[in-house]
């Protein structure tokens, strides 16, 4: 499903000063997978999950995605393939406060070219349970419901990837339990995940874990 | 890509904003008042002086006043050779277009008194051709007649204001006013002039006596300000100035070299005269309310650009979620343009609410079709100007800056 050939984004600082948020970093991720990629904070694992979803393009090295090869491409088609293949999963939900679950969950739909929005939104926030707080505001639902609307908006416009920053790093122990679970139906119904943690006991959840430091691959093996 | 629900969604948000929402809205709304209501206001005055000079005017006619340094010289000097009713009468005989004239002649303030009741008013003095020359008869009673001037009876009559003030409801034809302590008889009451908003008098609140009486008992000037004659329709008017402007070079006894004593004036020169007046009402208030409205449109630059600052989150998720850079955009313009729509809508209904106003309380305003389009279209326009830059700013935000957490 997706190849990484030699991949490296070079940031460039003030003063001329080149930071490597990437160094060569080579990758396959088959379709159905559910990876875990971890390390310490600065090592990359963000540049790399920005790369994968299309917010962020290579400095050099090759990307395909789906067996087609990306680099270059203009802002919009971009936008347009993370509108239909990824679903974004955000540590601090990323719901817009004014409007309601089920108008948040809608968000992707408006930029689709798919009919009947709200019955796919309505469906979307029933698959993680919250059927019955459509109409709530995220400030009238807690942090692990919070979450599960942006689950329901991630899959929404039913994507091929959904790509997860730290899911459950703003959440109880509880609602964290809930999401993973949420996560590990998800990937038994075939959807490929791909999460940052940095907690060691989320990271075991997922068939696969890659750690990261100083943008390079430190070890990729399955939990 | 569907736009409408693109928009949709941004009004959501814009309409759950409510207070800078309405403070954007408030900013065209108080723009379109003041450009409207300006201009209306320049308009209605324009016409209310264009109407008493065409009041003064409604007759070919020709001014002649005292000395040479034309109609905007000011005062005469005491130098000037006067003009007196012989000057007038020698005219007349001279020069065979004209027909009749009526002088001008004023006491700025006298005391008129009736039973107690005391009003300090100006003093005309006129003809039995001051009906026709002035384009002012008498609404009640009778105007003054030849005998009148030739006599210098004591008769008066009175603009409508002046008679409500000193008799109420009381009938004033027939009664005896006192004028510096004299006694005049009322013969009638004189046709409602209005306001003369060239020299900012009410036509309505003063008297008029025969010029006989005036120069005899209250003057003891037999000289006057300025003459006005009436002119056969047919006329050349040049051909007249000619004639006139030789008979008094004549009358005046001046040599080749020395220049007019007089100022001749046609309505022609009064009305160039009155576009110049007129630029205060037609150019300096609209570009006042345009100034407040380049303003409006910086204060809706900058809210929007706060607005923008402030749903940075939501603009960056929406572009991780599938909105090209033109979907943000266009959404973003749309807004501010909405905005400006209803603010100018508003502003234009409240324009014209104030218009019928302000009718209520006799100030004629008059919204001409290009008042409306401007005072419409002008705050319309800068709304979505100002909506440009914001726009274009949120629709370049990186999404993975403004998503870190």
């Amino acid at each position: 499903m997706i190849e990484l050939k030699n991949i490296s984004r070079i940031f460039r600082k003030e003063g001329g000063i080149e930071v490597k948020g990437l160094d060569n970093v080579s990758l396959s991720i088959k379709r159905g997978e559910f990876i875990a990629i971890t390390g310490p904070s600065g090592s990359g694992k963000s540049t790399l999950l920005n790369m994968l979803g299309f917010l962020d393009q290579p400095t050099s090295g090759e990307y395909h995605f789906e067996g087609k090869a990306f680099g270059g491409q203009h802002s919009s088609a971009l936008a347009r393939v993370r509108n239909k293949e990824i679903g974004f999963v955000f540590q601090s939900f990323h719901l817009l406060k004014n409007v309601t679950a089920l108008e948040n969950v809608e968000l992707p739909l408006i930029y689709s070219d798919k009919k009947h929005i709200r019955k796919l939104a309505e469906a979307a926030l029933m698959s993680v349970g919250l059927g019955d707080r459509m109409s709530h505001k995220p400030n009238e639902l807690s942090g692990g419901q919070q979450q599960r609307v942006a689950i329901a908006r991630a899959l929404v416009n039913e994507p091929a990837l959904i790509l997860a920053d730290e899911p459950t790093g703003n959440l109880d122990s509880q609602s964290s339990a809930e999401i993973l679970e949420i996560f590990n139906n998800l990937n038994e119904q075939g959807k490929t995940i791909i999460m940052i943690t940095h907690e060691a006991d989320i990271a075991q959840r997922a068939n696969r874990i890659i750690r990261i430091s100083d943008g390079q691959i430190v070890s990729d093996q399955p939990s | 890509m569907n736009i409408n629900r693109i928009v949709s969604s941004g009004f959501k948000i814009l309409g759950r904003n409510r207070l800078r929402t309405f403070f954007m809205t408030l900013g065209i709304i108080v723009g379109t008042v003041a450009l409207f209501l300006s201009m209306s206001f320049g308009e209605g005055s324009r016409r209310e002086m264009m109407n008493s000079i065409d009041h003064m005017f409604s007759k070919s006619s020709i001014f002649l006043i005292p000395g040479g340094g034309g109609m905007m010289s000011g005062q005469q000097s005491s130098t000037d050779t006067k003009l007196t009713l012989a000057t007038a009468e020698g005219l007349l005989e001279n020069v065979s277009s004209l027909t009749l004239y009526d002088p001008m002649q004023v006491i700025p303030n006298i005391e008129a008194t009736y039973q107690g009741k005391t009003v300090e008013i100006p003093v005309y003095g006129g003809t039995e051709n001051a009906a026709v020359v002035w384009n002012r008869d008498v609404i009640k009673g009778e105007h003054l007649s030849r005998r009148d001037v030739t006599g210098s009876t004591r008769v008066v009559l009175l603009g409508t204001k002046t008679a409500e003030a000193l008799f109420g409801q009381e009938d004033p034809i027939g009664k005896q006013i006192r004028l510096n302590n004299t006694p005049y008889e009322v013969k009638g009451i004189l046709e409602i002039a209005g306001l003369d908003t060239v020299h900012g008098m009410d036509r309505d609140d003063e008297v008029l006596i025969p010029i006989s009486t005036m120069t005899s008992r209250l003057t003891n000037i037999d000289y006057v300000r300025a003459l006005k004659f009436l002119v056969e329709s047919n006329a050349d008017t040049e051909e007249t100035l000619a004639a006139m402007t030789d008979f008094l070079r004549d009358y005046h006894g001046l040599t080749e070299d020395e220049p007019d004593d007089f100022t001749l004036i046609t309505p022609v020169a009064v009305e160039a005269m009155i576009g110049t007046l007129n630029q205060t009402f037609s150019v300096f208030l609209p570009l006042i309310a345009l100034i407040a409205m380049g303003v409006g449109g910086i204060v809706i630059a900058v809210l929007m650009l706060m607005n923008i600052k402030e749903r940075s989150m939501e603009i960056g998720l929406r572009k991780a979620l599938g909105a090209r850079n033109k979907d943000v955009f266009v959404q973003f313009l749309i807004e501010s343009g909405s905005i400006a729509l209803v603010g100018a809508v508003t502003g234009l209904g409240f324009g014209f609410f104030m218009l019928q106003v302000f009718a209520l309380h006799g100030k004629a305003m008059v919204a001409e079709p290009a008042t409306i389009a401007l005072s419409f279209g002008l705050p319309l326009t800068i709304g979505i100007l100002a909506g440009i830059l914001p726009a274009n700013k949120a629709a370049k935000l990186d999404p993975i800056v403004t998503l870190q957490a």
